[in-house]
């Protein structure tokens, strides 16, 4: 019951860390100059008395305590504020972004997981000296490049030159499939998603796939792969016995990727048009619609967080000798 | 060079670190880039063929625009008629400032919380590493882009926002080793000999962890570079200086790299040539750190 | 038919472009249900030997020349699903460092169930709880992953799974190093019962002779890969001929003898990279004389047993100068 303890602890963690981001976010934005209402005074709309009863309706002109309870009450029943730029709530304008960005990063991280993981650890029981050099060399360049630039490069070459995709967007407006591949349900949308995904997984799995090349190279000189060699076992067994041993410090790494994740996110999805919540959330910091922008913010840190709650506690399942806590 | 307690070799350590990189093939080689580029940022005004911000003109007058390479403009022009090697020349002097500036508070800020929390524990290691757990809840760009935008988009507000966020990864490998570290016999000897918890931590302990140090030091210089290019390209770079990113930006706000491959392909291969040779820096800065990684 | 006959066996490591003799020529053959103990210092190739024998040897390694042939089957011509078929059912490895031995991500059934498994047994468990029995362990444990087994246990684990298919040669190779004496007892009595009821046969490798003494019928003394004595244990340890046995036999204590002086072989064993035509143990041999360093002695029978000494006529009166300490000091 060691675990369910853990466990627990990890959840109070959590929590803690959640609301200390909540906080963190909250006064940044509250010390921005100005307030909201210069969106409108821009453009002279309103006379003084309305605009106060807008500061009013917000909740501009209470104690920043009182507003800072209130934000917090919000955020829990659901209510992220209304949008000052769309003059719709919150949460209308984040949620279809939200499945948006979750589908494509999804995709995106997971492959670049699984493809770093599998080819790593082909590398690592390989060891051939010659890929070691070239290979991790040839590695190398995808970390140093600017994913950004990956999508430009890809945009150049097979969207704007070749034209086998599309160069933005998340569907074609008025789409009528002709070919039969066209006809299959989600082609669109995958013909859509191939790009900004193939920029995401070229820039990220470099560095699990490092990771797992190096992982492998140490559990293949343990005693323990020798041994069970001499017990007679199959190649293939004792190769899925290094992996399952190589792959710990890949999912610690993963820890790391996952708050690097949205940020290459908000890149591919601005590069690309790509209707999600990292370029809404660009967007509306430009705008100055922070109500958004800090919504946005708000759903990006909180699904990194439990995204590595996540990792905590499955690395436990993974490795059974770690002590808890 | 070890003394009867056990201690690890201390003012050595500063010499062997260079050699060993220098050593390896990819290690000089990336020394070699970052000092050509140092050599580029320090010499710009005296390389570069034009002023980065002149727009050139065609005999008709009309703007030079998207040129492609020629005698007179080696990498062409961008879309606003300005010379593309120029302006990557003088982005190499950003690109260093906000890179060696932003590795140097990262690893300075880095380096110290790892040591208080390895050093101290108890409630001081749960305080800072709550803080750095609440840092690594923080997704690092779009924290970025918030945070320039509300400061206001400058060189060193970028370079501030950097640094606040990257020390994380720093700080925890720095406390493994500095947990490690404290049981040493050479550290108990100098407790007990009355050093004061400072010294300890300072005089006998840092020297050790200084390799570690030294790598995220230029794996700092290489998340750096690439997250100035980041928010650059997302329009929140500082507009009075001309980045790599910068340059990026234009060319996609403008549209022209769809045709103009010149304005889009020599600020990639910078920003990345640049990058690696801090990984690959960083790499056999590993090797110090980890000697069974080392080639035979 | 003996059960293990290996002969001429030679293996190199390969570090770089340098090369360096791990075994030379080493031949000894062990009938069915016999103990024999190798015994030498760290370096002189005893665990290469054993490595050898299961033909897994590292990477940089090879074997380079003479045969092993282990129940009829010549171990360096078999191709590879051969090997690991024999492998465990013909002969078994127990190790020094049973901590590293057990995968750490699994549990202890699981791995026994994975050996039964990959030689066609499907259901070992009850087998494996028999084993336990055997050795000493509550069945329990079976559950657990090795981390939570303190070193003795493990040890204790590895051996009942090397009785898994009950093969006819066990190879020990330092089984009770780094294990304190009562537990190191308890191994040792579990060797000698498991011996006495399979009539398995064992090599035992260890670098402490007394160890070697209590359970082995026969010995091979090891140097610099080569071996130099082979024999009875009895014969070998009451009549050494070869000076480095006499060492050995004065640089442990005797607990009949308390007031026996210690002493200590100066000087390291060598790690040729070539074979060398001269005895390797000349250089720190209080006895050594030219033909020591111009010609590699051969093995020969000599009153009783085979030793590779020139002088070993002369045995008698080396072991009476063997037992004073300053004849091993070397000279300056």
């Amino acid at each position: 019951m060691e675990l369910w303890r853990y466990i627990g602890n990890r959840l109070l963690q959590t929590v803690v860390t959640l609301l200390a981001v909540l906080t963190l976010m909250w006064g940044m934005f509250r010390l921005i100059p100005g307030d909201p209402t210069t969106i409108f005074l821009g453009s002279g709309e309103l006379p003084p008395d309305a605009l106060a009863a807008l500061r009013h309706s917000w909740g501009l002109d209470a104690p920043l305590y009182q507003q800072y309870l209130d934000y917090l009450r919000n955020l829990l029943t659901g209510n992220l504020g209304v949008s000052f730029y769309y003059r719709r709530p919150v949460l209308d304008v984040l949620l279809p972004m939200l499945w948006n960005t979750i589908l494509l990063m999804g995709v995106a991280m997971v492959l670049a997981t699984v493809i770093g993981v599998v080819v790593g650890a082909y590398l690592g029981w390989k060891r051939g000296q010659r890929i070691e050099t070239i290979g991790s060399l040839l590695v190398l360049i995808p970390r140093s490049l600017p994913i950004f630039w990956i999508g430009i490069m890809l945009l150049m070459v097979f969207a704007y030159g070749l034209g086998w995709f599309p160069i933005g967007g998340l569907r074609t407006p008025a789409f009528i499939p002709e070919t039969p591949l066209q006809q299959l349900p989600g082609y669109d949308l995958a013909q859509h998603m191939f790009l900004p995904v193939l920029t995401s997984v070229i820039y990220f799995l470099s560095d699990p796939l490092m990771i797992m090349r190096t992982s492998m190279l140490e559990v293949i000189e343990e005693d323990f792969i020798m041994f069970a060699r001499a017990r007679g076992l199959h190649e293939r067994t004792v190769r899925k016995m290094a992996r399952r041993n190589a792959i710990g410090p890949v999912l610690t790494y993963l820890a790391i990727m996952v708050s690097f994740a949205f940020g290459g996110q908000v890149l591919v999805e601005v590069l690309f048009s790509w209707p999600g919540m990292g370029s809404l959330m660009v967007n509306s910091v430009a705008q100055r619609d922070y109500p958004v922008a800090q919504a946005a913010f708000f759903l990006m840190a909180i699904i990194t967080i439990l995204l590595n709650l996540l990792i905590d506690v499955l690395y436990v399942f993974i490795d059974p000798r770690v002590h808890y806590g | 060079m070890a003394d009867v307690m056990g201690a690890l070799p201390r003012r050595r350590g500063w010499q062997t670190p260079l050699f060993i990189i220098l050593r390896s093939r990819i290690g000089a080689t990336g020394v070699l880039i970052l000092v050509i580029f140092t050599a580029v940022a320090l010499a710009a005004p005296l390389i570069a063929p034009y002023d980065p911000f002149q727009i050139h003109r065609l005999p008709d007058n009309s703007v030079a625009q998207l040129l492609p390479p020629s005698s007179q403009f080696w990498l062409g022009t961008t879309y606003y008629g300005r010379d593309v090697l120029s302006q990557l020349i003088f982005g190499t002097r950003v690109a260093m400032i906000v890179g060696i500036l932003s590795a140097f508070f990262i690893t300075a800020i880095g380096t110290n919380v790892g040591l208080f929390a390895g050093y101290f524990g108890g409630w001081i290691d749960s305080l800072l590493m709550r803080i750095t757990d609440v840092v690594f809840g923080i997704p690092f760009l779009p924290f970025a882009v918030v945070l320039v935008a509300l400061l206001r988009p400058s060189l060193s507000n970028i370079i501030l926002t950097i640094s606040c966020l990257l020390w994380r990864t720093t700080a925890r490998v720095i406390r493994a080793q500095v947990l490690s570290l404290r049981e040493r016999p050479f550290i108990k000897a100098a407790r007990m000999a009355g050093a004061s918890d400072l010294r300890v931590m300072y005089v006998h302990i840092l020297p050790n962890v200084l390799p570690m140090s030294l790598l995220y030091v230029s794996l700092g210089i290489g998340w750096a570079v690439l997250a100035e290019a980041s928010l650059s390209f997302l329009g929140f770079g500082d507009p009075s200086m001309l980045s790599w990113g910068e340059i990026l930006y234009q060319a996609y706000l403008t549209g022209s790299f769809r045709s103009s491959w010149w304005v889009v392909v020599p600020p990639g291969i910078c920003i990345a040539l640049l990058v690696a040779s801090a990984f690959m820096i960083g790499r056999e800065a590993e090797t110090i750190v980890n000697p069974r990684l080392r080639d035979p | 038919m003996s059960l293990l006959d290996v002969r001429d066996l030679t293996v190199i490591y390969r570090a770089g472009n340098k090369s360096v003799q791990a075994l030379n020529r080493v031949s000894f053959s062990l009938e069915r249900g016999e103990a024999l103990g190798v015994v030498g210092e760290s370096g002189c190739g005893k665990s290469t030997l054993a490595k050898a024998i299961l033909a897994l040897l590292p990477r940089n390694a090879q074997v380079i020349n003479g045969s092993a042939v282990l129940d009829g089957a010549k171990l360096y011509e078999a191709g590879a699903e051969e090997l690991r078929r024999l492998r465990w059912t013909a002969m078994a490895y127990v190790t020094q460092s049973a901590m590293d031995s057990l995968n750490p991500v699994a549990r202890i059934l699981d791995q026994f169930t994975q050996t039964g498994r990959a030689h066609g047994h499907n259901d070992v468990r009850s087998r494996a709880e028999a084993l336990f029995r055997d050795v000493g362990l509550d069945a329990r444990w079976l559950r657990s992953y090795p981390h939570e087994l303190s070193g003795g246990m493990r040890q204790r684990v590895i051996i009942a799974l090397a009785l898994l298919f009950e093969p006819p040669l066990l190879i020990a190779d330092e089984p009770t190093t780094g294990l304190d004496v009562i537990v190191q007892r308890q191994v040792l009595d579990l060797l000698r019962r498991i011996r006495a009821e399979h009539g398995t046969g064992v090599i035992f490798i260890s670098h402490d002779i007394a160890v070697i003494a209590q359970l082995c019928s026969s010995v091979a003394v090891m140097y610099g890969g080569r071996i130099v004595e082979k024999g009875s244990t009895i014969d070998v340890l009451e009549r050494p001929q070869h000076p480095y046995t006499m060492g050995l036999k004065q640089a442990f204590p005797d607990m009949r003898d308390a007031r026996r002086e210690l002493i200590h072989i100066a000087g390291t064993p060598p790690t040729p990279d070539e074979p060398v035509d001269a005895c390797l143990f000349a250089a720190r041999c209080p006895f050594a004389q030219d033909v020591c360093r111009t010609q590699a002695p051969p093995l020969r029978q000599i009153a009783g047993h085979q030793v590779a000494c020139h002088l070993a006529e002369r045995a008698a009166d080396f072991r009476r100068r063997a037992v004073s300490p300053s004849i091993w000091v070397r000279p300056e």
